[in-house]
């Protein structure tokens, strides 16, 4: 909060006209009548009338995917945003927010964002006409019937809806279809399925210790994340814990600044991470320093466990697979083995391979082997579903009777409809090939595929083959440019929402602060907007209700289930700050896995029923398809597309660069700031080279993000390879994002 | 301000708040009605919607926001303290933006509808003061960021004849306007007179 004893002069210019300097000395003022046909109305507004009149203080709670969930206080003043603070009754958030969180005022304010709804007369063509949002509902209500005239039922419209906005309300999108009847849903999510599948073969359900216990951690490994750029809200616990003696080990291909503030920093050969696990497990085992009374009691299939680890893993061989030598192998199992508790934080980049929920899998028995399952302070943590608590509302929305979708045979024998799947991550390829019918209505909601989603080439072929593209969003971005339709969305501060940590176990209402800037709407009332519109021209196309109240919408997520977690009585409760859940520190404390044997499982025969290994066996990763491989990793100036595009983010993340070795620079004559094209039989893009030794010898690193006016676009270089898991828990699997590979030539 | 330059202000309010193509053309005509704009010179549509969106409304990044703040505040930003000033000397004399649109009160058309009103009511019964409050809007709020908006425009390198006449005839009033009062001010030399 500005400190007004304090002595920097804020840069700002003063404006140039006040009210107090018009008026001068004149002692009453009388009104102005309006211009006939004018737009200032006669209707007098109330002017700042009181010197320092104080702050309205609104609770917001940040809508973006990210570990760190931030509860937020804004101060409205006016009617207008003018600063934003983390909320200090948020212990995780402590007050503060992340670069990203202090942006909002910019983004909200911002003369780039989109206005009105936007027809382009000829997509891609760069033609943009304003329309009215009945025009464009009715534009949209006319194709959606048309497809149902055309197909029979709804499969023909599609609905992209990923993790752009989150939290109760952003359902609705779904709920506004679902009311609608049954269409094609991309389904999955490139984030984390493979490791969410593997810790739900492991325990039963993907949970993880309340972050804020860290602190009792006698030895942390960050294995694959980087909290650093990702989640610096849980730095504080580990340097508390380290100031209490723990130990921190960090194991990343790429030395990230998370690595430089590691004691020991493994720079681990990409995607041999089971195989260092493993080697960590046998010597373990070797040295008897697991934990048999904790094994003996909860775990299943233990013994299976070790006789694999006798049979095929030796220390020397995961130190050849791994290239972290066999002495700091055994060197920190050890010191893992002994610490009490020990945790290890397996991250989401870590398990973007083929192989990715193998991984995961071997990172739980190591855990589970030291008897660290189930410990405050311990834990293999990865993330947890169990606070998402919400009654669902937003999204429980019926088809009107007799609607047709894909017929699908239930247990009872009973055939029921629903809607068609596809793979999100497979998505260019899935709308290529879908029919019968095809995809002719692409809604996009909290996604930007052209920028994030894989093989950019087959993305735009895919996307000139639909009938109409829709796009909900708040800034123009690769997907926008190649949509018929742009409708203009709210910021967190002109809606209502509520949102919960997939980390923290803090849950906080979101409300909203200011009106809707120009003709900007939340998704509710957009949701209500197109389905009025659907009922008056096809009456009974929609069960959505006529009226839709998105604060009383808000208020029907509370259900007996966040009652019991969070103890509160009504939404409104959370208008009195945000709450944390009520559960232990530590999950499986009380030892009862949610397995089919309720227990730790080894052995997880489900998972050798969905076509993989029962055991934590290695798998080794892709086979390279080009001579360096490429990852493409998360900045941390922005959230995917989002943020980079600010002008207070491009002050310093102007621009994008590819990241490579000197040694790789120098096999092909690239020097420092080259532009340099990085290629693969995907595509390729055109950027700057960076010369550096944070990464690997034959690595290319290029991070994941959309810059304005610049074609690059890491997706040119991504194809669609799946992970080995994610299906049973998200629908479909995941991607192989970091088994890319490409090379780089001088331009 | 003589009838025709009023004309002009209305015709220029209306095609800077225009929503369409349809509303740019009577705007348009308006202003050739008033001769601000050649009457050779027509709207050809649709490159002259496509290219107003372009250059004012979006989807993609704007050239010439029509908002005064993103001009006159040290960051191109919404809702300024400067917006917020605009808006109490609007409140001062009983005025305020219309609601619906939740339109920045320091749009370019609010401004001039503005202009407007303090011209009716200088037309209605003179008074220096209220002059004096007029000269200091145009001088020292529309002076100093108009011109670099015309600008913004001006340096567009597919921009129709249109925008560019309308550009021009922004530019124009202003000039005409400040010089105006300034003459009359001067003249009537009438302080302290409170406008009641």
């Amino acid at each position: 909060m500005p400190d007004i004893t304090d002595p920097v002069e804020p840069a700002t210019v003063k404006p140039v006209i006040t009210r107090r300097g018009f008026l001068g000395g004149m002692i009453a003022v009388a009104a102005l009548g309006a211009v006939p046909g004018g737009l200032l109305r006669a209707d007098p507004d109330t002017p700042r009338s009181v010197f320092g009149q104080g702050y309205a203080v609104k609770r917001s709670v940040c809508p973006r995917n990210c570990y760190d969930t931030c509860s937020m206080l804004t101060y409205v003043r006016d009617g207008r945003v003018e600063f934003v603070e983390g909320d200090p009754a948020n212990t995780f958030t402590a007050g503060g927010l992340c670069v990203k969180g202090n942006s909002y005022v910019r983004s909200a304010y911002s003369p780039d964002r989109i206005k009105y709804p936007m027809e382009q007369q000829g997509r891609g063509s760069g033609n943009w006409k304003r329309i009215s949002w009945d025009e464009a509902v009715t534009k949209i209500a006319g194709k959606i019937i048309e497809s149902r005239e055309k197909d029979g039922s709804l499969l023909g419209v599609c609905l992209n809806r990923l993790s752009g906005h989150q939290g109760a309300v952003p359902t609705v999108v779904d709920g506004m279809f679902a009311s609608m009847g049954y269409i094609t849903r991309l389904v999955g999510t490139p984030c984390w399925p493979a490791g969410i599948d593997a810790q739900s073969y492991d325990m039963g359900v993907m949970a993880a210790n309340d972050p804020e216990d860290m602190i009792h951690s006698r030895y942390i490994i960050l294995w694959g994340a980087n909290p650093a750029h990702c989640s610096i809200h849980s730095l504080k616990y580990i340097y508390a814990a380290r100031q209490r003696g723990a130990k921190i080990v960090c194991i990343d291909p790429l030395y990230t600044q998370t690595a430089a503030k590691a004691d020991v920093y493994w720079r681990i050969k990409t995607g041999t991470d089971g195989a260092l696990a493993l080697g960590m497990c046998r010597h373990i085992l070797d040295a008897g320093l697991a934990d048999e009374a904790w094994l003996a009691g909860n775990s299943e299939g233990y013994a299976e466990f070790v006789e694999y680890l006798k049979a095929k893993i030796t220390v020397e061989w995961a130190a050849e697979e791994t290239g972290i030598p066999a002495e700091q192998i055994t060197a920190v199992a050890e010191e893992f083995a002994v610490a009490r508790p020990a945790t290890v934080w397996p991250g989401y980049g870590l398990q973007r391979h083929t192989n990715g929920g193998a991984i995961i899998r071997s990172i739980d028995a190591l855990a589970a082997m030291t008897g660290n399952i189930g410990k405050q302070g311990g834990g293999s943590r990865y993330g947890s579903l169990l606070n998402y608590k919400f009654s669902g509302f937003h999204g429980s929305f019926q088809p009107p009777a007799g609607a047709k979708g894909v017929s699908k045979t239930a247990p009872d024998g009973k055939i029921r409809q629903s809607r068609r799947e596809l793979n999100i991550n497979k998505m260019a390829s899935e709308l290529l090939k879908a029919d019968d019918p095809p995809v002719r209505l692409l809604w996009v909601s909290g996604c930007n595929p052209v920028s994030q989603l894989f093989d950019r080439r087959k993305m735009v072929k895919a996307l000139g083959k639909m009938e109409m593209v829709v796009v909900m969003d708040l800034f123009f971005n690769q997907t926008v440019e190649l949509a018929d339709i742009v409708l203009p969305v709210t910021t967190l501060f002109e809606e209502w929402n509520a949102n919960v940590g997939y980390w923290h176990r803090w849950l906080a209402i979101n409300e909203k602060a200011i009106e809707p800037l120009h003709e900007a709407k939340c998704p509710t009332d957009i949701a209500g907007l197109l389905t009025a519109r659907l009922n008056q021209l096809s009456p009974g196309f929609s069960t959505f209700p006529a009226k839709a109240d998105p604060r009383e919408f808000v208020m029907k997520e509370y259900g007996q289930s966040l009652s019991n977690h969070f103890g509160i009585s009504s939404m409104e409760d959370l208008l009195k700050g945000p709450v944390k859940a009520r559960y232990p520190d530590a999950v499986w404390s009380d030892g009862k896995f949610t397995t089919p044997s309720g227990k730790y499982e080894f052995r997880s025969e489900l998972c050798a029923k969905h076509g993989l290994n029962a055991l934590p066996v290695h798998v080794p990763s892709r086979k390279p398809t080009g001579v360096l491989r490429l990852l493409t990793p998360h900045s941390k100036f922005g959230l995917h597309s989002q943020f980079i595009n600010l002008d207070w983010m491009e002050d310093f993340n102007p621009k994008p660069f590819v990241y490579m070795h000197p040694s790789t620079a120098r096999q092909r004559g690239i020097k420092d700031g080259n532009m340099v094209r990085v290629h693969s039989t995907v595509g390729e893009t055109r950027l700057q080279a960076k010369l550096t030794m944070d990464v690997p010898v034959d690595h290319l690193v290029m991070y994941e993000a959309w810059f304005r006016g610049n074609q690059y676009n890491c997706q040119e270089l991504v194809d669609e390879e799946s992970s080995d898991m994610g299906a049973w828990k998200t629908g479909a699997p995941g991607v192989a994002l970091h088994d890319q590979f490409a090379d780089v030539a001088k331009i | 301000m003589d009838t025709r330059n009023m004309l002009t202000a209305a015709g220029l309010r209306d095609f800077f708040f225009a929503r369409n193509g349809e509303q740019m053309e009577e705007a348009y005509r308006c202003l050739q009605a008033s001769g601000a704009v050649p009457e050779q010179t027509g709207c050809l549509m649709p490159e002259a919607e496509y290219a107003f969106n372009r250059l004012f409304v979006g989807p993609l990044t704007v050239p010439a926001p029509l908002y005064a703040s993103v001009y006159i505040e040290s960051e191109s930003v919404l809702m300024g303290e400067s917006t917020l000033d605009v808006r109490d000397l609007y409140a001062a004399f009983g005025l305020s933006r219309p609601k619906e649109q939740n339109v920045p009160d320091d749009h370019l058309s609010l401004e001039l509808d503005f202009l407007l009103c303090l011209e009716q009511a200088l037309m209605a019964r003179p008074d220096a003061a209220l002059a004096r409050i007029q000269n200091q809007f145009l001088e020292k709020h529309m002076n100093v960021w108009i011109p670099v908006f015309v600008e913004r425009i001006l340096a567009d390198r597919d921009l129709p004849g249109c925008i560019d006449a309308v550009a021009q005839a922004l530019l124009r009033l202003l000039e005409t306007a400040t010089a105006q009062r300034g003459v009359e001010v001067t003249l009537s030399g009438r302080e302290g007179e409170n406008y009641a």
